[in-house]
């Protein structure tokens, strides 16, 4: 095994013998190596085309119509989904105070009589 | 679009680092989803292999097949064009930079290095999903790896003035 398997094995989470992994250390060659695979490893990760997101966003914006137009249509059927629900509670209601259902008795009842208990006013006095 | 639990986490796992792998592969981070989209498809269609490890081998395998067929059809038009949206900053020129090495490379050991660094597969995964065995791996990495320090000489001069952080996972 090379000075360089031993670190790519190293820095790639491989399991490596401690002995070649000293040597590989120990001489100038193998942290020479080391610290240009990190340093590449670094400069992978930073040097990603994110600008490609940006002119994505600009060339199509077909998809962001498209993506309001399903929230758009969700929200439609979401509502739709909503009266459909509460509709048949409303049927029951209506159909119960149609069907024989009385208002309770009542607990107390006032007669009045004309001329006796109930005198005719006009407004105002 | 994933159709079973199995095809969600894995959708929710790998999906980050499969449209990292499909950006360096084809160079532009909108084919890139496009493209990643399309290997989540086929992969919920299609049987997907018992181990985890072997899952994510199988979905890698199969963006890169994607990624590659895409590479062949668009040969013609502008093959590895700078998709850097005009800018000049020193991040899109080493983009660039980058991009020239890595389309320097044996088509074999730019895959295998771009499923090492870009996506954080394993030796394991990464001969799975190219077909080859882990001492092809090996080598072919390490082949990579040696060119682009030559042909990234300078910048990664730069980057190591700046100060480098080890990191044993490349995934996260």
């Amino acid at each position: 095994m090379t000075i360089e398997n031993t670190i790519d094995a190293f820095v790639d989470g491989a399991i490596v013998d401690t002995t070649a992994l000293d040597a590989a250390l120990a001489s100038s060659d193998g942290r020479a190596y080391l610290f240009d695979v990190l340093a590449l490893r670094q400069t992978m990760q930073t040097s990603m085309p994110a600008a490609a997101v940006r002119v994505t966003r600009i060339r199509r914006p077909f998809l962001r119509y498209a993506s309001a137009a399903v929230v758009a249509l969700a929200l439609v059927g979401a509502g739709y989904a909503a009266g459909l629900r509460q509709a048949p509670a409303a049927e029951v209601t209506a159909a119960n105070t149609s069907d024989g259902a009385r208002p309770p008795e009542p607990t107390r009842v006032i007669e009045l009589t004309p001329g006796v208990n109930w005198h005719e006013s006009r407004g105002g006095d | 679009m994933p159709e079973t639990p199995h095809a969600e986490r894995l959708y929710l796992e790998c999906q980050p680092r499969v449209v990292r792998y499909l950006t360096r592969l084809v160079g532009h981070a909108d084919t890139a989803r496009d493209l990643a989209q399309e290997t989540f498809l086929h992969a919920a269609r299609s049987p997907l292999p018992e181990s985890e490890p072997g899952q994510r081998a199988w979905v890698f395998r199969i963006a890169r097949n994607l990624g590659l067929n895409h590479l062949r059809d668009t040969a013609q038009h502008a093959r590895m064009a700078p998709d850097l949206d005009g800018g000049t900053g020193p991040a899109q020129e080493t983009t660039l930079l980058v991009r020239e090495a890595l389309a320097q490379l044996a088509p074999l050991d730019r895959d295998i290095f771009l499923l090492r660094e870009a996506a954080g597969l394993s030796y394991a995964e990464i001969a799975e999903a190219c077909a080859v065995t882990e001492d092809a791996v090996r080598s072919r990495l390490q082949r990579a790896r040696q060119a682009l320090r030559v042909l990234l000489h300078g910048t990664l001069a730069t980057e190591r003035a700046r100060g480098v952080r080890f990191s044993g996972r490349n995934d996260e």
